[in-house]
C-alpha cells in the first residue's frame, strides 16, 4: 500500500496527494472491493470496470 | 458451564482465512478512506453500499447473568431469560471502523452511508455491544466477588472473546459520532429511533464495563486499558 503511515504519527492531510496518488488509491479501493464481501457476480464485473456512481447503484440497490 | 462460554458466528461457513484475509482487506480500505478525496472515491464508487451488510455482522456471547445480574443456571434452558446476547463479529467492527473513517468531516461518504443504511445499523450495533459487554462485566463481577469458586469461565475464556464487546461498542461510536457530527439529516434519523436513549445507556454501560474489567479483568482488562 502506498502513502504515508499515519498510525506512526504522520499527517495524513489532503494537501499534498497528487492525482497518481488518488488513482492508485481508487485503484486499490476497487480492487479489495471486488472481493469483499463477495458482491454478486454482475457488481464485481461492473467495478472491476471502473463503473461507479449512478449506474453502478443500480446495479447494487 | 460458565457465564461467558463462547461465541459463535454468524459466518460459521466462513473459513478463518477468508475472515483474516477479509479483516486485512478492511484495515487496507479504513488506511485509505481516512484521507478525504478517497473516502469521496470510495462513496461514489458505492464501496459503503457494499460493506453496510458487515455493519451489521453479530456473533453469539453466551453470558451466564442475565440482564439484572441474576445467575443463571443453564445458558440452553435460559436462553430466552437471556443468556445468549448478539456483539458486533470482528468483520462487523473492522467495517465499521472504515464507515467512521470514510464519513467523518465528510459530506459526500456521510450521505452516501445514511443512504446504505447506517444509523439504525450503528445504533443497533452500539446497544448490542455496550449490552454484551455490561453483562461479561457482571459476570465477571460476580466470579471475583465469589473468589472464582461459581464459575472459571470467565478467566479461563480468550481475553480477545471479552474485550470483544467493548471493541464493538468503540468503534460503533466512532462511526456515530461520525455520521452525527455536522450530519442533520443522520441526526434527525438517529433522534426519530430514539438514538439519545441509545447513547445515555451505551455510555453509562460501557463505563461500568470498563471500571469493572479494569479492576477484575486481568489479561482482558489489560487489554482493553490500551
Amino acid at each position: 500500500m502506498q502513502g504515508r503511515d499515519y498510525r506512526n504519527g504522520d499527517a495524513h492531510e489532503d494537501g499534498d496527494v497528487s492525482v497518481a496518488d488518488t488513482a492508485e488509491a481508487a485503484a486499490e479501493m476497487r480492487r479489495i472491493l471486488v472481493g469483499l464481501p463477495q458482491p454478486e457476480p454482475d457488481v464485481a464485473a461492473a467495478l472491476a470496470d471502473g463503473v461507479e456512481g449512478p449506474e453502478l447503484d443500480a446495479l447494487i440497490r | 458451564m460458565g457465564m461467558a462460554a463462547g461465541l459463535e458466528s454468524d459466518s460459521d461457513s466462513d473459513s478463518e482465512s477468508i475472515v483474516e484475509t477479509r479483516l486485512a482487506a478492511l484495515e487496507s480500505l479504513e488506511f485509505l478512506v481516512s484521507k478525504r478525496h478517497n473516502a469521496d472515491d470510495f462513496a461514489r464508487m458505492g464501496g459503503l453500499v457494499l460493506i453496510a451488510p458487515l455493519w451489521n455482522d453479530t456473533v453469539t456471547v453466551k453470558v451466564m447473568v442475565g440482564a439484572d445480574g441474576e445467575l443463571l443456571a443453564d445458558a440452553d434452558a435460559d436462553a430466552e431469560a437471556g443468556a445468549l446476547v448478539r456483539a458486533s463479529s470482528d468483520l462487523a467492527i473492522a467495517s465499521l471502523w472504515v464507515l467512521g473513517s470514510a464519513a467523518k468531516y465528510n459530506p459526500v461518504a456521510a450521505e452516501a452511508a445514511l443512504e446504505a443504511g447506517a444509523v439504525p445499523l450503528v445504533l443497533r450495533a452500539l446497544e448490542a455491544n455496550t449490552e454484551a459487554a455490561r453483562r461479561l462485566a457482571m459476570a465477571m463481577e460476580i466470579e471475583a466477588s465469589s473468589g472464582g469458586s461459581t464459575t472459571a469461565q470467565v478467566q479461563e475464556h480468550d481475553a480477545y472473546d471479552l474485550i470483544r464487546p467493548a471493541r464493538g461498542a468503540a468503534k460503533a461510536l466512532y462511526a456515530l459520532g461520525a455520521l452525527l457530527r455536522g450530519g442533520e439529516p443522520a441526526q434527525e434519523q438517529a433522534r426519530g429511533l430514539g438514538g439519545g436513549a441509545v447513547l445515555v445507556r451505551s455510555l453509562a454501560g460501557a463505563g461500568y464495563a470498563m471500571r469493572t474489567f479494569e479492576k477484575h479483568g486481568g489479561a482482558a482488562g489489560a487489554k482493553l486499558g490500551r
